[in-house]
């Protein structure tokens, strides 16, 4: 039915990929470019240290140091307390009936405290589609890792038990083509023109 | 340290970093642009925005992955300038693979090694510019995922799905087969 009898992985590809693009040539300057540019600098006003730079110079090098481990301390316990909020945001939202988009969660934990493993089911309809999978933070976007399984009427699903976090990610149609998860309920630009649904657990 | 030396009033110590990396830097901008006279341009204006801009730099990234960051910028903004214009020329054909270094020592092999190459460049240069600059300074500079994501302004997670989305693309692209010379 298809014709992936002597075609390499699509892994393989990528890795020869990866060293045809390390054994690009070098391509090398015409002669005498360096100097010209050099040349060309020494016509222009010398450079200025910035003030924030120079203030930080002045201070002691053990305070810019704690100054940061402590605005780092601030920072992490901000982002620890508003996800613990959004945790038992989520857990709530989880017995409303009508919330499932593509992807429907079970906590895995007994009793209040958070578990620590989260199920997740994403679900994709792409009746056309030869393959599907699911790349993302979670996999460090491999679109071979994750493949879904094709269900009834077109539908791909997967399940898989992550941590809780944030996550982003999409699907992946045939190897190669990103597609964006239509039922997301929160979405970021991924800085190509698309969105990566974002996953909170 | 020369960048010290700089800030201090010796613009003469700046010299000696641009004889240095104009090589690493015309090799990127070579290969973001797809041409000779725009790269070296494009090498020019990233040392100008470099020297202008030298009290910025706070020394936590190395001085190279620094100018990476700029010349990729640089790049973007000469490819964004000249879009327009080229889209009005003829199409180049596969110039990119043309100007290539250090022929082999058997002529067949060389031969077939820059067709091969010609054919990858060719690619290369019909992939988005976000995804080319981050499999460039990946491989062809060979920075780690940090660096790269530092360079791009972008997180490391961004990086790595930008470097697997240009493979991706990249895989399609190659196996649609030679494209670039038909009318």
């Amino acid at each position: 039915m298809t014709d992936t009898r002597k075609r390499p992985a699509p892994q393989d590809d990528v890795r020869g990929l990866e060293e045809g693009l390390r054994a690009l040539a070098h391509d090398v300057p015409p002669e005498g470019l360096a100097e010209r540019i050099a040349g060309d600098l020494r016509a222009l006003p010398p450079p200025r240290r910035s003030p924030l730079l120079r203030l930080r110079e002045l201070l002691p090098r053990p305070a810019v140091t704690w100054a940061y481990r402590l605005a780092t301390l601030l920072l992490l316990g901000g982002i620890l307390w508003g996800v613990r909020d959004l945790v038992s945001v989520r857990r709530r939202s989880e017995t409303a009936p009508g919330q499932a988009p593509g992807v429907s969660l079970v906590s895995g934990g007994k009793g209040p405290e958070a578990p620590s493993k989260v199920r997740v089911t994403f679900v994709f309809k792409a009746p056309e589609a030869g393959s599907v999978a699911v790349a993302g933070t979670f996999n460090d976007w491999d679109t071979a890792k994750d493949p879904m399984s094709r269900g009834k009427d077109g539908e791909w699903v997967l399940q898989m038990d992550l941590a809780p976090g944030q996550y982003e990610y999409q699907f992946v149609v045939d190897g190669t083509r990103f597609v964006p998860d239509p039922n997301a309920l929160e979405e970021r630009e991924d800085g190509l023109g698309n969105a990566n649904a974002v996953l909170r657990l | 340290m020369l960048v010290e030396n700089v800030l201090n009033g010796d613009a003469e110590s700046f010299t000696p970093l641009v004889r240095a990396y104009t090589p690493p830097l015309y090799n990127l901008a070579f290969k973001m642009t797809g041409g000779g006279e725009s790269a070296a341009e494009a090498v020019q204006e990233t040392f100008f925005r470099a020297y202008r801009d030298l009290g910025r730099y706070d020394g936590r990234a190395r001085v190279l992955s620094w100018l990476y960051g700029i010349c990729v910028n640089v790049c973007h903004d000469a490819g964004k300038r000249s879009r327009k214009a080229r889209e009005r020329e003829e199409p180049i054909g596969d110039g990119p693979g043309e100007s290539l270094a250090a022929p082999g020592p058997d002529a067949e092999e060389t031969m077939s090694r820059r067709q091969e190459e010609g054919r990858l460049r060719g690619c290369l240069q019909r992939l988005p510019g976000t995804l080319r600059a981050a499999l460039l300074l990946r491989y062809q500079e060979e920075l780690p995922v940090g660096e790269v994501a530092a360079q791009l302004e972008i997180g490391v997670s961004a990086a790595k799905m930008r470097i697997r989305r240009g493979l991706e693309m990249l895989r399609g692209l190659c196996s649609e087969g030679p494209r670039g010379g038909t009318p």
